[in-house]
C-alpha cells in the first residue's frame, strides 16, 4: 500500500533513485474529478453493494441450517460451494456468461450482479456458518418464553448477537465482489465497468502515477472493509 | 390460575418407552410447587412442553381453563427460569430485566422503571447499568430472575435455576425466591432434583419417576418420610452428602436410602 500511495503521489521518480524527486496530490485530483473513474467508482459501489446484500440475505438461512448441531455433509457443502471459486476463472466465467445471455441479462448491471454472487455466496456462508455454530440458540428460547415473537428474535437477540460476524462476512463479500475483474468484464460485455476494470487497463498504459492512483482508489474501499471487520473481529476475541 | 397437566405423553424415539407417559398434576395458584426426580426422568421436557417449546405426543396444559396447547411459546402467560441465565451479552443488566417489557410495547421510561424496582426486589439495582460479563453466577442468575418476574407471568417456570451456582449462593437465591413469592405472590413450578432445594422453597412437590407422577404432597411428606417405595432418589441423596449441610438433610436421607432398594436407573 506504502509503494502504490507512493507512485500515486509521486512526481518525477526515476530508476535509481529510492524515493520520489517531489509527492503531489495532482494525480490523485484529477483522477477523483474524472467522470469516467468517477462514474467506474459509482457503479462498483453499487454492484458490491448489492452483491453483499443479496449474498448475506442467502448465505443467512443457508448457513443457519448448516450449523445445526450433527448436520451431516456440512463441510462437502461448503467445499461444494467452494467449487466455482478453485475452477480457473476464465473457465468460470464464460460459463457464467452462457447463464446470464440464457437469461436474457448479460452486459446489465442485474447481470454482473448474478455474477459476482457465485464466488462471494461461499465467503458469505463459511463465515456466517462459523458465527451460528459459535451461536447460543438457547438465548433466542430464552426471548420465546419472554414473548419475543419471530421477528423480534431475529431484530433484537439474534442479529445484535452476530453483529460481528455479520460485518466479517459483509466485508469479505464486499472485498471479493468489488476485485472481481475477468467475471465483470465478460458478464457485463463491457458495458458495465467498474474502477477494477479501469486499473487493468491502466496497466496495460504503463504509467505508474495512472497506475498508482487507480490501485489506490480500488485499494480503498476494501482496506476500509477490512480494517473494519478485523477490529470487529479483535473487539469480539477481547475479553 | 392454576396450571392443569394431563396424560401427557412424550416419547423421543419409537420403540423406546416414552420419557413421559401419562403425567397428570395441578399446580394451585399461589403455589411454589417442585417437580422432583432423578436425571433423566423427564421433568424438563414436561417443562418444556407447559412452556411450549416442545409438543406432547398426547395430553393437555390448561392455564384457569383454557387450553394452551398449540399456543406458540412467546403467546403463553408463563416464562421459563433455565439452568444457565442466558442473559443477552449484548445488552446491559437493566435492558435485560427490560426484555421482555420492551417486546410487548412499554415504553422505555416505564419499563426502566419497572426494571430498577425488580432490581431492588432482587437486591442488585445497583448493577443496573453493568454489562452482563462483569457478573458474578449468582448475580447473573439474580438479573435473570428480575427479567423473568418483569413480565408478571400467571406461571413462572423454573428449571433447576440455582444448579450453576455453588452451594452458599444457592441457599441465599433460594431465600431470595422465597422471599419474592412471599411478597408478590407468583406461581411457580420448579425442576429440580435437590431435595434440600424443594424442602426450602416449595410447598407442594410432585416426584416423577418412570414416565409418571409417583407421589405428591408438601416437602414434609415427600421429603421428610417418602411412604411409597416407588418414590427413590439414590443418587440425588447421596449427592446431597457431598454438597450440603448433612446435619440437617440426615433424618431425610436415611429414609430414602432405607424405604426400599434403589432404582435401577440410579448412578452409584
Amino acid at each position: 500500500m506504502a509503494a502504490l500511495a507512493l507512485a500515486a503521489l509521486s512526481t518525477g521518480w526515476f530508476f535509481p533513485h529510492p524515493f520520489p524527486n517531489s509527492l503531489t496530490t495532482e494525480h490523485l485530483s484529477a483522477a477523483l474529478g474524472n467522470s469516467t473513474i468517477r462514474a467506474s467508482i459509482d457503479t462498483g459501489l453499487r454492484v458490491s453493494t448489492t452483491v453483499t446484500a443479496l449474498a448475506l440475505l442467502v448465505s443467512w438461512p443457508a448457513s443457519r441450517v448448516l450449523a445445526r448441531p450433527h448436520m451431516p455433509g456440512r463441510t462437502v457443502i461448503i467445499a461444494l460451494l467452494f467449487l466455482p471459486s478453485v475452477l480457473p476463472a476464465v473457465g468460470l466465467a464464460m460459463g457464467v456468461d452462457v447463464v446470464l445471455l440464457r437469461l436474457g441479462v448479460a452486459g446489465t448491471h442485474p447481470g454482473v450482479v448474478i455474477a459476482h454472487l457465485v464466488p462471494t455466496i461461499p465467503y458469505a456462508v463459511a463465515v456466517l456458518t462459523a458465527g451460528f455454530v459459535r451461536h447460543d440458540r438457547r438465548i433466542e428460547v430464552q426471548a420465546a418464553v419472554l414473548g419475543a415473537n419471530d421477528w423480534q428474535r431475529l431484530r433484537l437477540v439474534t442479529l445484535p448477537a452476530l453483529r460481528g460476524t455479520l460485518q466479517v462476512a459483509a466485508a469479505l463479500t464486499f472485498v471479493v465482489s468489488w476485485s472481481q475483474y475477468l467475471l465483470t468484464v465478460l458478464s457485463g460485455s463491457g458495458r458495465v465497468v467498474t474502477i477494477t476494470m479501469l486499473l487493468f487497463s491502466a496497466l496495460s498504459g504503463g504509467n505508474p502515477s495512472t497506475i498508482g492512483v487507480l490501485a489506490l482508489i480500488t485499494a480503498a474501499p476494501a482496506t476500509i472493509f477490512l480494517a473494519l471487520a478485523g477490529r470487529q473481529t479483535t473487539e469480539s476475541v477481547a475479553p | 390460575m392454576s396450571l392443569v397437566v394431563s396424560g401427557l405423553v412424550k416419547r423421543f424415539q419409537p420403540h423406546v418407552d416414552p420419557v413421559l407417559n401419562g403425567v397428570s398434576f395441578v399446580v394451585q395458584p399461589g403455589s411454589v410447587t417442585c417437580l422432583l426426580g432423578p436425571s433423566g426422568v423427564g421433568k424438563t421436557t414436561a417443562l418444556h412442553i407447559i412452556a411450549g417449546l416442545s409438543d406432547a405426543d398426547a395430553g393437555t396444559v390448561h392455564l384457569d381453563g383454557s387450553a394452551l396447547d398449540g399456543t406458540p411459546a412467546h403467546r403463553r402467560p408463563l416464562t421459563l427460569l433455565m439452568q444457565q441465565p442466558q442473559l443477552f451479552a449484548h445488552l446491559d443488566v437493566i435492558d435485560n430485566v427490560a426484555f421482555g417489557l420492551r417486546v410487548r410495547g412499554v415504553a422505555r421510561r416505564a419499563r426502566h422503571r419497572r426494571s430498577h424496582e425488580l432490581l431492588e426486589l432482587v437486591g442488585i439495582d445497583h448493577l443496573a447499568n453493568r454489562s452482563t460479563h462483569h457478573l458474578s453466577g449468582g448475580e447473573q442468575q439474580r438479573v435473570a430472575l428480575a427479567r423473568a418476574l418483569a413480565v408478571q407471568p400467571v406461571v413462572l417456570l423454573a428449571d433447576e435455576p440455582f444448579a450453576s451456582v455453588d452451594a452458599s449462593v444457592r441457599r441465599d437465591l433460594q431465600d431470595l425466591v422465597t422471599d419474592i413469592h412471599r411478597e408478590l405472590g407468583t406461581t411457580m413450578l420448579m425442576v429440580t432434583h435437590d431435595l434440600d432445594e424443594a424442602r426450602r422453597v416449595a410447598d407442594h412437590c410432585i416426584v416423577l419417576q418412570h414416565g409418571r407422577v409417583a407421589t405428591e404432597g408438601s416437602p414434609h411428606d415427600i421429603i421428610g418420610r417418602p411412604t411409597t417405595s416407588a418414590v427413590q432418589l439414590p443418587w440425588s441423596a447421596r449427592r446431597h452428602v457431598k454438597t450440603t449441610e448433612p446435619r440437617s438433610l440426615r433424618p431425610a436421607e436415611t429414609s430414602w436410602l432405607i424405604s426400599g432398594s434403589r432404582s435401577s436407573g440410579a448412578r452409584p
